[in-house]
């Protein structure tokens, strides 16, 4: 097998465990496959490894269930508390003034609560729900964000304002990734904090009926049954139980 | 506990591999007998089954040097997959011992 050859085999072996990994390409060279052959054999390891995560109710849940809308509404609040940033900081003095700045600043508020909390706890869960599908996750919450950034024009905000709800998304993930654990005092904190302002929201027109979905994943950890310790978690490749 | 083939084929050529019973040793093994191609994905998916079900034990060893050093994962017949094993095989001698092809007929030979 070429050197390049076994660089692939290599990079798709990543995506095993490591014990699996060790075995597999331990197995390869005793068996002196060509490259193509190396391939085929480590990618069908992969391949049947990732249909089995799927085999469980988690990465549905996490991907298309929860990453794939909480990114298309989080993409709306995003726009919006971009454009009141921009009418109270930065346009200050000048002629312009769109809808969106002369809203109250408790909206203005509530928007910015759902935004930190449920990007937050949206990203949380989605890490901890299924580890080891991150990355289809990842994909699930880019395909909106990248339709969106397709289409965006706009004088005076850029692109990348969309994606601000990824600050806080991001770091929720990290959160899980780094084994933090959200007390459920602090879930129910959160989930309260993020159902008072989308309900302040809802009652000034700002009603969406896919906006609930947001705050799906802070009462999930609020009233998720109480775990012995975070090892289980750990056991459970980061799932929660 | 029932067994499907190519499960059969596992135990079985971890039995008959004894100690030396490893995953590469064991697709040489089931390529060998069976005359077919046997793919890591399938070996170890399957061991994994197996495992679960109490079948065999499997665990990480050392590697050897025409492996690169990288570590072999060492597989054990438990008593409960022999049973299992066992059975499967007496069923298909019961089903199978009057099967046009298990039974040589004077005109077959050659």
């Amino acid at each position: 097998m070429t050197n390049l050859g076994w660089s692939l085999v290599e990079a798709l072996a990543l995506q095993l465990a490591p014990a699996e990994r060790e075995a597999a390409l331990g197995d390869l060279i005793e068996t002196h496959p060509t490259a193509w052959q190396g391939i085929c054999e480590i990618a069908g390891l992969v391949v049947r490894r990732q249909l089995q995560l799927w085999g469980s109710w988690r990465p549905w849940l996490a991907a298309p269930g929860l990453a794939f809308p909480c990114s298309l509404v989080l993409l709306g609040f995003s726009f919006a508390i971009s454009t009141e940033l921009r009418d109270r900081f930065f346009l200050l003095g000048t002629v312009h003034h769109s809808p969106a700045s002369s809203a109250e600043p408790v909206l203005f508020l509530c928007q910015i609560v759902v935004l930190l909390v449920c990007s937050f706890t949206a990203g949380f869960l989605i890490e901890s729900l299924s580890r080891k599908t991150l990355i289809a996750s990842a994909v699930c919450c880019f395909l909106p964000c990248l339709s969106c950034l397709m289409r965006f024009h706009h004088e005076s905000l850029p692109r990348l304002c969309l994606l601000l709800f990824l600050v806080p998304g991001i770091a929720g993930v990290r959160f899980s990734r780094c084994g933090g654990a959200i007390r459920r005092p602090t879930a129910i904190a959160l989930a309260l904090a993020g159902t008072t302002s989308m309900a302040v929201l809802a009652a000034h027109a700002y009603f969406w009926a896919l906006n609930w979905e947001l705050i799906g994943p802070a009462w999930y950890l609020a009233v998720r049954p109480a775990r012995s310790g975070h090892t289980s978690s750990l056991e459970n490749g980061g799932a929660i139980q | 506990m029932t067994l499907g083939e190519f499960e059969y084929l596992l135990i079985t050529a971890a039995a008959t591999l004894g100690d030396n019973a490893y995953g590469a040793a064991m697709r040489e093994a089931i390529m060998q007998a069976t005359d077919r191609s046997c793919s890591i994905g399938a070996l170890y998916t399957t061991l994994d089954r197996l495992e679960a079900k109490g079948l065999v034990r499997t665990w990480m060893a050392d590697g050897t040097p025409e492996r690169g050093g990288r570590s072999r994962r060492m597989v054990r017949v438990t008593p409960a997959g022999k049973a299992a094993a066992r059975d499967f095989y007496h069923a298909i001698i019961r089903i199978s011992n009057q099967a046009p092809w298990a039974t040589p007929h004077p005109g077959d030979a050659g």
